[in-house]
């Protein structure tokens, strides 16, 4: 009886049950899109560091990736961290800044290193998942810059890395990172070319000091020392700093993390000076190791000169990139089961686990969290006001419902089981037009149909029940204004 | 007047007082209200506007709790019931017809009358209906079964809602102005249906009215005035007595 009557009544108050099925749409909507994305990887997400990494998923051989923090000295068999010699052969600092201070982490499993040019078995072409478009190891070689300045010949490390232009151009837009010059073309293949980074940090220099790295105009080219490689020893190189070879690279431009944060400097002086306006820009924040970026093609023929020959260089990091991004989170979960001993994380998660190593709440996360309780909240209010209208246009009939017999509660659960109504199909609306274009963009991605349907599935139980929860909660108040109504009161009223 | 909680009597209002707070001060309504029903009694309650009728009649169906004395309905004491209780009263107890019939718009004239029976868990779903459809007949509105009460006569209307007060055969029934709202044809239909309800059912009925020839059909008559009962009068004796002096 009661259902009837509110299936009724909502069929009956159509206009104000559209206002807010809408709202209740808008939230599900919303939330169904944040959890859809969430299954898979945002385009946006983490962009910078996806840029210059090269990478969407990374993997590691062995178990890398534990906190300084979380290793005492000496116990157990470690690794020694430390950036500042330029050891540091892996990406994997970019995202745990914590790293760059000397430290310790545990060493791998097994197998410290992946054979560079022979790719693990659940990497292969004809194994690969079918979202997964490339895999590549990263290639790094230690350098150190030496550079004369006013003060004398300083030297810092910066090792080489080579990247593949052609995914940079493809897959990526790196241009915004590049604030002086330009980025590596196909042109460059082959050529002994660098893209420079500046040293660490951010702050604002003072005015007259001059850049202690090489500046394309400044600097037309920049002369880095690699050691040769001696062999292998316990899994690791053993680099011959005796027997370096100086190498010099046309420096074609400067990358930074940041954009818009240029440092301003004097083309005729090489300083840092005031603009017209004498501010004094900050330096932009760079990455936390020194790399020189070469074409790949280029790094392969600097091996070719410091490596005993046939000597297979051996990758501490393969970077994958996806053709797509949907569901970025399962493939690295599937290679991961695939990789036994290894590392495998998308690039958000292991940022994730870098800000969380400082203290930082993931952003990107926190405003999805935020927008979608701010979605819930304005859904709830338009369903309360709506409700509250409502019910005050329905006075008289809850007073002869309640005059013919009907309890306070009863009246209570009336307004809720409309309330619950609104809910139930707003949600599914909203649920329902989001996930088609989710679902639409996921065949795209090759996703098979029974990972879409389970996901539909939980992703809908998810929204559904949450949208039908928030609005029995809102629907509470109009609910108990209707029971508390006194039927006399507003039978003399109508 | 001492309370008499035996079912003798199936309604009593003792010493029963209304005051209601409005922003000119106190109002009182009611004051003091002593009446005794018994069973099948079709008492006329009286009086000018604005003299307690309503407000009588709305503490005696447990619309509204008074501010001092108490109501009984068949011994029971109003005033200590939950409202699960009263509703339960209100459901099987006593039935309520109001001036402007106050049916539910958006149901036909036989969902009218069957959503009280809604409430007896006692009743087949198909007994339910089966009662409705002879209510609508008992009321003569059989074909009229699928009507919105906005396609119904004023008249129509209020048999819809007498059905509907009888549905669950209440002890009492309650009735403000049924025929307020009506032209003199359909009042007289109306108080003839009331009127025969009480005769060959011996159904208690209350009606509260400013109109003598609907007062005048009931066999007891309370004056009610400035909130007080000027006069309870047994108009069967006073017919009587009448023929008596012819």
């Amino acid at each position: 009886m009661l259902w009837q009557l509110a299936v009724r009544n909502v069929r009956r108050n159509w206009s104000q049950t559209l206002l807010g099925l809408i709202g209740v749409a808008i939230a599900a909507g919303v939330m169904t899109a944040s959890l859809s994305l969430g299954a898979g990887y945002p385009e946006v997400s983490h962009v910078e560091h996806r840029s210059l990494t090269g990478a969407d998923i990374l993997i590691y051989p062995g178990r890398l990736g534990v906190g300084v923090h979380d290793a005492a000295e000496g116990a157990g068999e470690q690794w020694r961290w430390s950036m500042r010699r330029g050891e540091v052969l892996s990406d994997l600092s970019f995202f745990q800044p914590d790293l760059y201070e000397d430290g310790y982490i545990h060493p791998p499993d097994d197998s410290a290193y992946f054979d560079a040019e022979a790719l693990p078995e659940p990497l292969l072409p004809e194994m690969r998942p079918a979202e997964v478009a490339d895999v590549h190891p990263l290639l790094k070689l230690p350098g150190r810059v030496v550079m004369d300045t006013p003060s004398g010949t300083k030297v810092h490390p910066a090792p080489l890395r080579a990247r593949d232009v052609q995914i940079d151009h493809e897959r990526r837009d790196v241009t915004p990172y590049v604030y002086r010059g330009r980025w590596l073309d196909a042109d460059d293949a082959g050529e002994y070319v660098a893209l420079m980074q500046g040293p660490r940090g951010s702050g604002v220099p003072a005015e007259g000091t001059r850049p202690q790295y090489p500046v394309p105009g400044l600097h037309d080219s920049v002369t880095v020392q690699v050691p040769s490689l001696a062999g292998y020893a316990d899994g690791h190189p053993v680099w011959n700093w005796d027997d370096a070879r100086s190498i010099k690279l046309q420096v074609i431009g400067l990358f930074s993390f940041r954009v818009g944060e240029k440092p301003y400097i004097d083309e005729e002086t090489g300083s840092y000076v005031r603009d017209s306006e004498g501010k004094m820009e900050m330096v932009p924040k760079y990455l936390e190791t020194e790399d020189i970026f070469i074409p790949e093609e280029t790094w392969w023929a600097i091996w070719e000169e410091i490596a005993p020959e046939g000597t297979s260089p051996r990758a501490y990091q393969f970077n994958v990139v996806l053709h797509d991004m949907a569901r970025a989170e399962q493939v690295a979960e599937d290679l991961a089961g695939g990789l036994p001993g290894s590392t495998v994380r998308s690039v958000p998660e292991q940022v994730m686990i870098g800000q969380r190593a400082r203290g930082q709440a993931g952003v990107p996360a926190d405003m999805s969290t935020v927008l979608l309780i701010a979605m819930f909240l304005v859904a709830g209010l338009l369903l309360v006001a709506n409700m509250y209208v409502l019910i005050m246009q329905r006075r008289k009939e809850m007073a002869i419902l309640k005059a013919v017999g009907m309890s306070g509660i009863q009246v209570m659960g009336l307004i809720l089981v409309e309330v619950l109504f609104i809910g139930l199909a707003g949600a599914l609306l909203g649920f329902t037009a989001v996930r088609l274009v989710v679902t639409g963009v996921l065949l795209v991605s090759e996703v098979t149909a029974a990972e879409i349907g389970l996901l539909t599935l939980q992703t809908g139980a998810l929204v559904v029940g949450s949208s039908t929860l928030m609005a029995a909660l809102f629907g509470v108040l109009p609910a108990y204004l209707a029971m508390k109504q006194t039927t006399m009161e507003v039978l003399r009223d109508a | 007047m001492t309370k008499d909680k035996s079912t003798d009597f199936v309604l009593q209002a003792c010493d029963v007082s209304k005051h209601y707070r409005t922003t000119a001060g106190e109002v009182r309504a009611v004051k003091e209200v002593n009446l005794r029903i018994r069973e099948g009694e079709f008492v006329a309650i009286m009086g000018p506007s604005g003299s307690g009728k309503t407000t009588l009649l709305s503490m005696l169906g447990a619309l509204e709790s008074p501010t001092e004395g108490e109501v009984l309905l068949q011994g029971r004491d109003l005033g200590r019931l939950r409202s699960r209780e009263l509703a339960m009263l209100r459901r099987f107890q006593l039935g309520f017809i109001f001036q402007s019939f106050y049916l539910v718009d958006h149901l036909t004239a036989f969902e009218n009358i069957r959503f009280p029976l809604g409430f007896n868990v006692k009743m087949e779903p198909g007994e339910r209906d089966d009662r409705a459809v002879r209510l609508l007949g008992m009321v003569g509105l059989a074909d009229r079964s699928d009507h919105f009460p906005r396609q119904l006569s004023g008249g129509e209307q209020q048999r819809v809602a007498i059905a509907r007060a009888m549905a669950n055969e209440p002890a009492v029934i309650l009735a403000d102005e049924p025929t307020g709202n009506l032209d003199q044809r359909s009042g007289n239909e109306i108080m003839d249906a009331l009127e025969d309800l009480n005769q060959r059912l011996k159904q208690t009925l209350v009606v509260v009215t400013h109109d003598e020839q609907v007062a005048r059909r009931a066999r007891r008559l309370v004056l009610l005035e400035d909130g007080q009962v000027m006069e309870d009068r047994d108009l069967v004796t006073d017919a009587a007595d009448m023929n008596m002096e012819r």
